[in-house]
Protein backbone atom coordinates (compact mmCIF):
# COMPACT_ATOMS: atom_id res chain seq x y z
CA UNK A 1 0.00 0.00 0.00
CA UNK A 2 3.19 2.42 -0.85
CA UNK A 3 3.93 2.73 2.81
CA UNK A 4 0.64 3.95 3.85
CA UNK A 5 -0.85 1.43 6.92
CA UNK A 6 -4.09 0.36 6.81
CA UNK A 7 -4.84 2.59 10.11
CA UNK A 8 -3.19 5.77 8.34
CA UNK A 9 -4.94 5.14 5.27
CA UNK A 10 -8.85 4.68 6.82
CA UNK A 11 -7.76 7.75 9.17
CA UNK A 12 -6.99 10.31 6.74
CA UNK A 13 -9.96 9.05 4.73
CA UNK A 14 -12.11 9.83 6.97
CA UNK A 15 -10.77 13.26 7.36
CA UNK A 16 -10.67 14.04 3.69
CA UNK A 17 -14.73 12.50 3.37
CA UNK A 18 -15.26 14.95 7.08
CA UNK A 19 -13.89 17.75 5.05
CA UNK A 20 -14.25 17.25 1.18
CA UNK A 21 -17.65 15.55 0.68
CA UNK A 22 -19.83 18.84 0.97
CA UNK A 23 -17.31 20.22 -1.95
CA UNK A 24 -18.09 16.89 -3.98
CA UNK A 25 -21.32 16.91 -3.66
CA UNK A 26 -21.88 20.12 -4.66
CA UNK A 27 -19.78 19.56 -7.86
CA UNK A 28 -21.58 16.51 -8.45
CA UNK A 29 -24.60 17.97 -7.66
CA UNK A 30 -24.29 20.76 -10.66
CA UNK A 31 -23.12 18.20 -12.85
CA UNK A 32 -26.33 15.89 -12.52
CA UNK A 33 -28.45 19.07 -13.15
CA UNK A 34 -29.74 19.75 -9.44
CA UNK A 35 -30.55 15.63 -9.30
CA UNK A 36 -29.82 15.47 -5.68
CA UNK A 37 -30.14 11.44 -5.83
CA UNK A 38 -28.03 11.06 -8.72
CA UNK A 39 -25.48 13.61 -7.41
CA UNK A 40 -25.19 11.72 -4.46
CA UNK A 41 -24.94 8.74 -6.25
CA UNK A 42 -22.10 10.18 -7.79
CA UNK A 43 -20.26 11.78 -4.66
CA UNK A 44 -20.38 8.44 -3.08
CA UNK A 45 -18.03 7.00 -6.96
CA UNK A 46 -16.06 9.74 -6.06
CA UNK A 47 -15.08 9.25 -2.64
CA UNK A 48 -15.19 4.99 -3.84
CA UNK A 49 -12.43 5.86 -6.04
CA UNK A 50 -10.77 8.33 -3.31
CA UNK A 51 -9.77 5.48 -0.99
CA UNK A 52 -8.81 3.33 -4.00
CA UNK A 53 -6.14 6.01 -5.10
CA UNK A 54 -5.26 7.67 -1.71
CA UNK A 55 -2.42 5.22 -1.19
CA UNK A 56 -0.63 6.78 -4.76
CA UNK A 57 -0.99 9.94 -3.44
CA UNK A 58 2.21 11.68 -4.03
CA UNK A 59 1.67 14.84 -2.49
CA UNK A 60 2.68 16.68 -5.47
CA UNK A 61 -0.88 18.89 -5.28
CA UNK A 62 -2.78 20.17 -2.24
CA UNK A 63 -5.90 17.22 -1.17
CA UNK A 64 -8.17 19.77 -2.46
CA UNK A 65 -7.16 19.68 -6.14
CA UNK A 66 -6.21 16.10 -6.11
CA UNK A 67 -9.79 15.64 -4.48
CA UNK A 68 -10.83 17.71 -7.74
CA UNK A 69 -9.12 15.97 -10.29
CA UNK A 70 -10.74 12.46 -8.94
CA UNK A 71 -14.29 14.36 -8.96
CA UNK A 72 -13.81 15.67 -12.62
CA UNK A 73 -12.87 12.44 -13.62
CA UNK A 74 -15.08 10.11 -12.18
CA UNK A 75 -18.34 12.38 -13.32
CA UNK A 76 -17.04 11.97 -16.87
CA UNK A 77 -16.20 8.39 -16.34
CA UNK A 78 -19.69 7.84 -14.81
CA UNK A 79 -21.79 8.94 -17.55
CA UNK A 80 -19.75 7.24 -19.94
CA UNK A 81 -20.39 3.80 -18.36
CA UNK A 82 -23.88 4.76 -17.49
CA UNK A 83 -25.28 5.78 -20.93
CA UNK A 84 -28.45 5.17 -20.68
CA UNK A 85 -28.52 8.34 -17.61
CA UNK A 86 -27.20 10.88 -20.07
CA UNK A 87 -30.46 12.12 -20.81
CA UNK A 88 -30.63 13.22 -17.02
CA UNK A 89 -33.91 15.13 -17.09
CA UNK A 90 -33.22 18.73 -15.50
CA UNK A 91 -34.55 18.38 -11.59
CA UNK A 92 -38.41 20.12 -11.13
CA UNK A 93 -37.35 23.35 -12.72
CA UNK A 94 -41.34 24.21 -12.72
CA UNK A 95 -42.03 23.47 -9.62
CA UNK A 96 -39.61 25.28 -7.74
CA UNK A 97 -39.94 27.85 -9.89
CA UNK A 98 -43.56 28.86 -9.19
CA UNK A 99 -43.20 28.58 -5.46
CA UNK A 100 -42.85 31.82 -3.85
CA UNK A 101 -42.01 30.85 -0.46
CA UNK A 102 -39.16 29.39 -1.14
CA UNK A 103 -37.38 32.15 -3.50
CA UNK A 104 -33.67 31.07 -2.66
CA UNK A 105 -34.35 27.42 -3.33
CA UNK A 106 -35.80 28.92 -6.79
CA UNK A 107 -33.17 30.80 -7.76
CA UNK A 108 -30.83 27.70 -6.89
CA UNK A 109 -33.38 25.82 -9.18
CA UNK A 110 -32.55 27.93 -11.89
CA UNK A 111 -29.31 28.23 -11.85
CA UNK A 112 -29.09 24.37 -11.88
CA UNK A 113 -31.26 24.32 -14.14
CA UNK A 114 -29.54 26.80 -16.85
CA UNK A 115 -26.09 24.69 -15.75
CA UNK A 116 -27.31 21.75 -16.60
CA UNK A 117 -28.09 23.18 -20.29
CA UNK A 118 -24.44 23.75 -20.52
CA UNK A 119 -22.02 20.09 -22.35
CA UNK A 120 -20.75 18.30 -19.47
CA UNK A 121 -17.45 19.52 -19.41
CA UNK A 122 -18.67 23.24 -18.99
CA UNK A 123 -20.83 22.07 -16.70
CA UNK A 124 -17.95 20.74 -14.58
CA UNK A 125 -15.90 23.82 -15.22
CA UNK A 126 -18.24 26.46 -14.20
CA UNK A 127 -18.77 24.25 -10.45
CA UNK A 128 -15.57 25.07 -9.97
CA UNK A 129 -15.55 28.58 -10.63
CA UNK A 130 -18.74 28.97 -8.47
CA UNK A 131 -17.37 27.20 -5.77
CA UNK A 132 -14.63 30.21 -6.11
CA UNK A 133 -11.54 27.94 -7.12
CA UNK A 134 -8.31 29.98 -8.92
CA UNK A 135 -8.27 29.58 -12.36
CA UNK A 136 -4.65 28.05 -12.35
CA UNK A 137 -5.80 25.15 -10.30
CA UNK A 138 -9.25 24.36 -12.82
CA UNK A 139 -6.37 24.49 -15.56
CA UNK A 140 -4.24 21.91 -13.57
CA UNK A 141 -7.66 19.69 -12.84
CA UNK A 142 -8.40 19.87 -16.47
CA UNK A 143 -5.16 19.67 -18.34
CA UNK A 144 -5.61 22.51 -20.19
CA UNK A 145 -3.32 25.84 -20.51
CA UNK A 146 -4.61 28.80 -18.57
CA UNK A 147 -4.95 30.65 -21.38
CA UNK A 148 -7.65 28.59 -22.76
CA UNK A 149 -9.95 27.72 -19.71
CA UNK A 150 -9.84 31.60 -19.34
CA UNK A 151 -11.41 31.86 -22.73
CA UNK A 152 -13.71 29.22 -22.68
CA UNK A 153 -14.85 30.27 -18.73
CA UNK A 154 -15.24 33.44 -20.21
CA UNK A 155 -17.30 31.85 -23.19
CA UNK A 156 -19.40 29.44 -20.70
CA UNK A 157 -20.30 32.20 -18.09
CA UNK A 158 -22.02 34.18 -21.65
CA UNK A 159 -23.49 31.31 -22.36
CA UNK A 160 -24.75 30.10 -18.53
CA UNK A 161 -26.16 34.44 -18.21
CA UNK A 162 -28.19 33.05 -21.81
CA UNK A 163 -29.79 30.49 -20.31
CA UNK A 164 -30.73 32.21 -17.44
CA UNK A 165 -32.68 35.36 -19.14
CA UNK A 166 -34.55 32.77 -21.10
CA UNK A 167 -35.53 31.00 -17.76
CA UNK A 168 -37.04 34.14 -16.31
CA UNK B 1 -27.47 2.46 -4.48
CA UNK B 2 -27.68 4.36 -1.11
CA UNK B 3 -26.84 7.68 -0.71
CA UNK B 4 -25.81 9.78 2.25
CA UNK B 5 -23.71 6.85 3.47
CA UNK B 6 -20.43 7.67 6.03
CA UNK B 7 -16.69 7.19 5.58
CA UNK B 8 -16.83 3.55 6.78
CA UNK B 9 -19.56 2.20 4.78
CA UNK B 10 -17.78 4.02 1.72
CA UNK B 11 -14.68 2.44 2.61
CA UNK B 12 -16.34 -1.73 2.34
CA UNK B 13 -18.33 -0.43 -0.52
CA UNK B 14 -15.00 0.16 -1.88
CA UNK B 15 -13.42 -2.84 -0.88
CA UNK B 16 -16.19 -4.99 -1.97
CA UNK B 17 -16.32 -3.27 -5.57
CA UNK B 18 -12.39 -3.82 -5.70
CA UNK B 19 -12.67 -7.44 -4.57
CA UNK B 20 -15.51 -8.11 -7.35
CA UNK B 21 -13.12 -6.21 -10.32
CA UNK B 22 -10.23 -8.50 -9.50
CA UNK B 23 -12.63 -11.85 -9.58
CA UNK B 24 -14.29 -10.84 -12.41
CA UNK B 25 -10.64 -10.20 -14.16
CA UNK B 26 -9.21 -12.97 -12.70
CA UNK B 27 -12.17 -14.75 -13.55
CA UNK B 28 -12.31 -14.67 -17.48
CA UNK B 29 -8.39 -15.84 -17.39
CA UNK B 30 -9.02 -18.39 -15.39
CA UNK B 31 -11.69 -19.95 -17.85
CA UNK B 32 -9.29 -19.63 -20.41
CA UNK B 33 -6.42 -21.54 -18.43
CA UNK B 34 -8.77 -24.34 -18.00
CA UNK B 35 -9.58 -24.55 -21.29
CA UNK B 36 -5.78 -24.52 -22.23
CA UNK B 37 -5.57 -26.99 -19.74
CA UNK B 38 -8.47 -29.31 -20.64
CA UNK B 39 -7.04 -29.20 -23.97
CA UNK B 40 -3.64 -30.04 -23.19
CA UNK B 41 -4.76 -32.94 -20.88
CA UNK B 42 -6.99 -34.07 -23.84
CA UNK B 43 -4.19 -34.00 -26.06
CA UNK B 44 -1.31 -35.46 -24.18
CA UNK B 45 -3.43 -38.03 -22.18
CA UNK B 46 -6.84 -39.15 -23.97
CA UNK B 47 -6.24 -38.48 -27.80
CA UNK B 48 -2.41 -38.84 -28.56
CA UNK B 49 -2.86 -37.99 -31.66
CA UNK B 50 -0.40 -38.90 -34.31
CA UNK B 51 -0.55 -37.10 -37.35
CA UNK B 52 1.94 -34.42 -38.01
CA UNK B 53 -1.65 -32.47 -39.65
CA UNK B 54 -3.19 -33.05 -35.82
CA UNK B 55 0.01 -31.65 -33.98
CA UNK B 56 -0.30 -28.39 -36.29
CA UNK B 57 -3.61 -28.89 -35.48
CA UNK B 58 -3.12 -28.83 -30.97
CA UNK B 59 -0.61 -25.67 -31.22
CA UNK B 60 -2.39 -23.38 -32.88
CA UNK B 61 -5.57 -24.36 -30.63
CA UNK B 62 -3.63 -24.02 -27.46
CA UNK B 63 -1.68 -21.49 -29.11
CA UNK B 64 -4.11 -19.39 -29.61
CA UNK B 65 -5.77 -19.45 -26.37
CA UNK B 66 -2.75 -18.61 -24.64
CA UNK B 67 -2.41 -15.67 -26.86
CA UNK B 68 -6.11 -14.36 -25.43
CA UNK B 69 -4.59 -15.37 -21.98
CA UNK B 70 -1.80 -12.89 -22.73
CA UNK B 71 -4.14 -10.47 -24.15
CA UNK B 72 -6.25 -10.65 -20.95
CA UNK B 73 -3.03 -9.57 -18.83
CA UNK B 74 -2.25 -6.78 -21.10
CA UNK B 75 -5.48 -5.64 -20.87
CA UNK B 76 -5.48 -5.87 -17.13
CA UNK B 77 -2.12 -3.97 -16.89
CA UNK B 78 -3.69 -1.43 -19.31
CA UNK B 79 -6.69 -1.07 -16.99
CA UNK B 80 -4.57 -0.49 -13.70
CA UNK B 81 -2.57 2.04 -15.27
CA UNK B 82 -5.67 4.38 -15.37
CA UNK B 83 -5.05 6.87 -12.80
CA UNK B 84 -8.25 9.26 -11.93
CA UNK B 85 -6.27 11.10 -9.87
CA UNK B 86 -4.35 12.77 -13.43
CA UNK B 87 -5.57 15.91 -14.70
CA UNK B 88 -9.16 15.34 -16.72
CA UNK B 89 -7.08 15.82 -20.43
CA UNK B 90 -4.47 13.09 -19.40
CA UNK B 91 -6.90 10.50 -17.86
CA UNK B 92 -8.79 10.99 -20.52
CA UNK B 93 -6.35 9.81 -22.86
CA UNK B 94 -5.11 7.37 -20.57
CA UNK B 95 -8.20 5.56 -20.81
CA UNK B 96 -8.25 6.68 -25.18
CA UNK B 97 -4.86 4.65 -25.11
CA UNK B 98 -6.58 1.96 -23.29
CA UNK B 99 -9.68 1.55 -25.80
CA UNK B 100 -7.68 1.98 -28.26
CA UNK B 101 -5.65 -0.90 -27.68
CA UNK B 102 -8.84 -3.00 -26.82
CA UNK B 103 -10.53 -1.83 -30.62
CA UNK B 104 -6.68 -3.72 -32.09
CA UNK B 105 -7.68 -6.75 -29.74
CA UNK B 106 -11.18 -6.72 -31.01
CA UNK B 107 -10.04 -6.39 -34.68
CA UNK B 108 -7.25 -7.98 -36.14
CA UNK B 109 -6.40 -9.87 -33.01
CA UNK B 110 -9.46 -12.03 -32.30
CA UNK B 111 -10.56 -12.37 -35.73
CA UNK B 112 -6.84 -14.01 -35.85
CA UNK B 113 -7.67 -16.31 -32.91
CA UNK B 114 -10.47 -17.49 -34.24
CA UNK B 115 -9.34 -18.57 -37.37
CA UNK B 116 -6.19 -20.59 -36.04
CA UNK B 117 -8.36 -21.76 -33.25
CA UNK B 118 -11.01 -23.14 -36.01
CA UNK B 119 -8.28 -24.32 -38.42
CA UNK B 120 -6.97 -26.11 -35.73
CA UNK B 121 -9.38 -27.42 -34.71
CA UNK B 122 -10.57 -29.16 -38.18
CA UNK B 123 -6.98 -30.22 -38.59
CA UNK B 124 -7.70 -32.86 -36.23
CA UNK B 125 -10.52 -34.05 -38.60
CA UNK B 126 -8.85 -35.58 -40.70
CA UNK B 127 -7.07 -38.46 -37.59
CA UNK B 128 -11.06 -37.87 -36.06
CA UNK B 129 -11.93 -39.76 -39.09
CA UNK B 130 -10.13 -42.91 -37.96
CA UNK B 131 -11.79 -42.64 -34.64
CA UNK B 132 -15.44 -41.73 -35.23
CA UNK B 133 -18.13 -42.69 -37.93
CA UNK B 134 -18.80 -40.29 -40.49
CA UNK B 135 -22.06 -38.99 -38.79
CA UNK B 136 -20.70 -38.16 -35.74
CA UNK B 137 -17.61 -36.33 -37.26
CA UNK B 138 -20.23 -34.43 -39.06
CA UNK B 139 -22.40 -33.71 -35.90
CA UNK B 140 -18.94 -32.07 -34.62
CA UNK B 141 -18.20 -29.96 -37.15
CA UNK B 142 -21.70 -28.76 -37.15
CA UNK B 143 -21.89 -27.91 -33.73
CA UNK B 144 -18.21 -26.34 -33.88
CA UNK B 145 -19.69 -23.90 -36.38
CA UNK B 146 -22.66 -23.32 -33.99
CA UNK B 147 -20.27 -22.60 -31.21
CA UNK B 148 -18.23 -19.89 -33.01
CA UNK B 149 -21.33 -18.33 -34.32
CA UNK B 150 -22.79 -18.08 -30.92
CA UNK B 151 -19.22 -16.73 -29.68
CA UNK B 152 -19.26 -14.20 -32.52
CA UNK B 153 -22.43 -13.05 -31.45
CA UNK B 154 -21.32 -12.03 -27.96
CA UNK B 155 -17.72 -10.80 -28.82
CA UNK B 156 -19.76 -8.80 -31.63
CA UNK B 157 -21.88 -7.12 -28.83
CA UNK B 158 -18.96 -6.68 -26.67
CA UNK B 159 -16.86 -4.55 -29.63
CA UNK B 160 -20.22 -2.38 -30.16
CA UNK B 161 -20.14 -1.49 -26.30
CA UNK B 162 -16.47 -0.77 -26.16
CA UNK B 163 -16.87 1.28 -29.60
CA UNK B 164 -19.56 3.85 -28.47
CA UNK B 165 -17.13 4.44 -25.01
CA UNK B 166 -14.51 4.81 -27.23
CA UNK B 167 -16.02 7.69 -29.39
CA UNK B 168 -17.57 8.63 -26.48
CA UNK B 169 -13.80 8.92 -25.18
CA UNK B 170 -12.62 11.26 -28.29
CA UNK B 171 -15.75 12.75 -28.37
CA UNK B 172 -14.73 14.14 -24.66
CA UNK B 173 -10.99 14.54 -26.00
CA UNK B 174 -12.06 17.30 -28.62
CA UNK B 175 -14.47 18.40 -26.09
CA UNK B 176 -11.62 18.95 -23.38
CA UNK B 177 -9.42 20.53 -26.16
CA UNK B 178 -11.98 23.31 -27.39
CA UNK B 179 -11.36 27.00 -26.19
Amino acid sequence: MNGMSSRAHKIQFEELYQQYHPMVLQMCRGYMKGHEELAKDLAQEVFINVWNALPGFKGNSSHKTWIYRITVNSCLNYLRNKKEQANIPIETIEQNHTDDSQPLESEIAKLYAAIGLLPEIDRLIIMMVLNEIDYDEIAQVMGVSSGNLRVRIHRIKKNLKNHLNNAN
Amino acid sequence: MQNSLDSSTIIKLAEQKKRSTTRTQLANVSILVVVVLALLAYFLLVAKFQFTLSHIGEVLMCGSILLRIAIELASMFYAKRIDLSEAALKNNDSILRYYSFRKKIHGTVTITIIIFYSVGFYMLTPEFSHWFPLWLLILIDLSYILAALIFSYFIRSAIRREMTALNEIKRLREDLLEQ
